[in-house]
């Protein structure tokens, strides 16, 4: 059976069941659950920071070899690019798991969730999951390393920055794959759009459901990190999103505003 | 005898539905193995596996098959691939694709290298040469990931060498006439 | 043909030759060479000889539009290295079984013609509709018969070597057929370059070996390996028409 069709039910909303884990990890499943605190950037809020974040990109690894186990007949070059995904994640979760021992922390300091697995692993197509995790989590996430890495730089820590500044680099490649494959999968079947857009849907109600999930990097929702953070435009731009939909997310991230003035470079 | 263009082609067409094999083998590992350093492991792996079966299929194209050829090898070879891809606990899957699988498909490069011509055929054993350096590295990574989890992971390596004679003893492995091969459509 | 016209095709369709070193007999025309019969116990050296020559000259066409054409497409660019590459592997199976059974370089006149009209040509959708469309696509119809005949004659040497020889030109021929139909649909002015091209060729190929030569060819269209290297069903029908038609004239 495939770990994607494994089920579980969280306050009333049935999703994916959570991919294997260490017994060293405590899997949160709602966000009050995760840990939290007051100055963001003291050493404990960095290294949970870390922890997270290794853990959002561990599950990226999954999702990304879980559309390679459970769609073998999609086009070859898109499953390379999916392999390719794989393993940059594989680097990503070494990387920051590297980081995070250097800064005192260990798998399993702080708890985790596995929130981006399970909703992406509930779309039944290629497209959907694409469209949630490369174009919805993976954008997200592009927005907020944009400033994040800043911030880290703010507080002295260069080897942090440096290492998000990679991660960053290899996300855009990986929206914008998945921002040229769905035109392309849409393109050969339109019944695909109905698809995509009922995993949007289903995302939102999920969030809403939840109260709002936390996103990698700190202990706030997507949408309060993006208002203070900004979108990450430039990138957006490389990641192959059109100027219509970088504006759409700027409105969303209530900067309609900018977006009505046309998306600054 | 050495082979002739047709049976290079199924040779590497086979050798692709491996690679591909154990891509998605990994891949479906991922998600359902524990250990977050295996998990990586894997993760790096299965771009290899990808890059390799990549490699393949051009060269299938070029020597005269469909572009991506790629061929499922004979029953009883592919049962014993499917058994070692069904293994459920972390330390049996890391031998049976690093004691058994990469080992035996080396085996089976190193055969096909040995039965064609270095010149004739000089782009495919550029891609097998590469490959072969490329599962070097891999085994040696998967000893590093073994060495860092030695004090949870116990290995049990009469299976793994149990497993290794099976897959060994398998000789025959590749469909021969399958007939695709210098007949496909011009614009493949 | 009087030497007023020669001289005036070997300024305007040739260049000069190649570099070659002492053991190299070089000629400028086919009946200059021995060109011995279909009979003589050595034709087979001869051949393996002369088609290593022939592969050298590929091997340095290719090389050179490298060399003089940088600012091409880079996909272009990695085809054409490629096939440098392969025609240097070519070189070495003809000069090995030129030398396992007995020759050894040199031992035969030479012609670098091919080298001396694709330089000539200063556009690089000229070079390989001439080089890789026009002889590379002849040596395909060629090498097809010649696989089924070695192998009936036991020489699976001889035929796994034409085999491999074939697969990597249908590859050469294909890349350059996509090539020049992008850069004629993307410019018309391409479609006059690959013309002139064609022409000049055509002129300085009749001036080397010959109307007799030519004539001489028995082979017939490879219509499987043409599709494989990217040439149209109509393309196909017209060289084999072309080619019974130029048969018919010749009588052969």
């Amino acid at each position: 059976m495939s770990a994607s069709s494994n089920r579980k039910t969280v306050q009333g909303v049935t999703l994916c069941a959570d991919p294997a884990r260490e017994p060293c990890f405590r899997v949160a499943q709602l966000d009050n659950e995760m840990q939290k605190f007051e100055n963001g950037m003291s050493e404990d809020a960095r290294r949970e920071r870390l922890h997270r974040h290794m853990n959002n990109e561990m599950g990226a690894l999954e999702i990304a070899a879980q559309c390679l186990a459970d769609f073998p007949e999609s086009p070859w070059d898109l499953r390379m690019q999916l392999a390719r995904q794989a393993f940059d994640e594989s680097r990503h979760v070494h990387g920051l798991h590297q980081r995070l021992r250097q800064l005192g922390g260990y798998k399993g300091e702080f708890p985790i969730g596995n929130f981006e697995w399970a909703v992406t692993n509930m779309c039944d197509t290629l497209a959907a999951r694409l469209a949630i995790q490369n174009r919805t989590f993976e954008a997200g996430q592009m927005d907020l390393l944009g400033s994040l890495r800043q911030i880290w730089r703010s507080v002295g820590d260069e080897r942090t920055a440096e290492v998000l500044e990679h991660i960053l680099a290899d996300e855009i490649n990986h929206v914008r794959f998945a921002n040229q494959w769905i035109r392309k999968l849409v393109q050969a079947d339109r019944r695909l759009l109905l698809k995509v857009a009922s995993a949007v849907r289903f995302l939102a109600d999920t969030n809403s459901a939840l109260a709002g999930e936390t996103s990698a990097n700190s202990g706030e929702t997507s949408a309060e990190q993006h208002k203070k953070l900004g979108i990450n435009v430039e990138d957006r731009r490389h990641a192959d999103f059109s100027d219509d939909e970088i504006n759409e997310i700027l409105r969303q991230a209530g900067m309609s505003s900018l977006a009505s003035a046309g998306a600054p470079a | 005898m050495g082979l002739i263009l047709r049976e290079k082609a199924e040779h590497l067409a086979t050798f692709r539905w491996l690679e591909v094999f154990l891509m998605e083998t990994l891949a479906r590992w991922v998600p359902t193995t524990p250990e977050m350093e295996v998990k990586v492991l894997m993760g790096r792996h299965i771009w290899d596996a990808a890059q390799h079966a990549d490699a393949l299929g051009k060269r299938t194209f070029e020597l005269r098959a469909p572009m991506h050829y790629t061929l499922a090898p004979l029953p009883l070879h592919l049962s014993t691939m499917n058994e070692l891809a069904s293994v459920e606990d972390t330390t049996g899957r890391l031998q049976s694709v690093y004691d058994v699988i990469l080992p035996g498909l080396a085996a089976r490069y190193q055969q096909y290298l040995q039965n064609s011509d270095s010149l004739l055929d000089e782009p495919s054993f550029r891609v097998i040469e590469g490959i072969l350096n490329d599962y070097a590295r891999m085994r040696k990574e998967s000893e590093e990931v073994r060495a860092e989890l030695r004090e949870t992971l116990v290995f049990d390596p009469e299976r793994a060498e149990r497993w290794s004679r099976q897959e060994s003893a398998i000789s025959d492995f590749v469909v021969q006439g399958s007939g695709a091969t210098l007949a496909r459509e011009a614009s493949a | 043909m009087n030497t007023s016209n020669t001289n005036s095709i070997e300024a305007t369709a040739f260049a000069a030759g190649p570099a070659r070193d002492s053991r190299f007999d070089v000629k400028e025309r086919w009946s200059e060479c021995l060109n011995l019969p279909d009979t003589h116990p050595d034709r087979d050296l001869e051949f393996f000889h002369r088609q290593m020559n022939e592969e050298i000259n590929g091997m340095e066409n290719a090389a050179r539009n490298l060399a003089d054409f940088p600012d091409a497409e880079w996909s272009v660019r990695m085809s054409i290295a490629r096939q440098t590459a392969d025609e240097a592997r070519h070189v070495l199976m003809f000069r090995r079984i030129l030398e396992r059974r007995g020759g050894w370089l040199g031992r035969y006149a030479v012609l670098n013609f091919q080298y001396r009209i694709i330089t000539k040509i200063d556009n690089l959708v000229g070079r390989l509709a001439v080089q890789n469309r026009a002889f590379e696509a002849e040596g395909v119809d060629a090498v097809e018969p010649a696989i089924q005949k070695a192998r009936d004659a036991g020489d699976s040497e001889l035929a796994d070597l034409f085999e491999a020889q074939l697969a990597d030109e249908i590859g050469h021929v294909r890349f350059a057929n996509e090539y020049i139909a992008q850069a004629t649909k993307s410019n018309p002015m391409n479609v006059m370059r690959v013309g002139r091209a064609l022409n000049q060729a055509s002129e300085a190929f009749l001036s080397v070996m010959g109307q007799e030569a030519i004539d001489s060819v028995k082979y017939t269209t490879n219509e499987q390996g043409r599709l494989e290297a990217g040439f149209s069903p109509e393309e196909v029908r017209f060289a084999a028409a072309d080619r019974n038609a130029r048969k018919k004239h010749a009588g052969t």
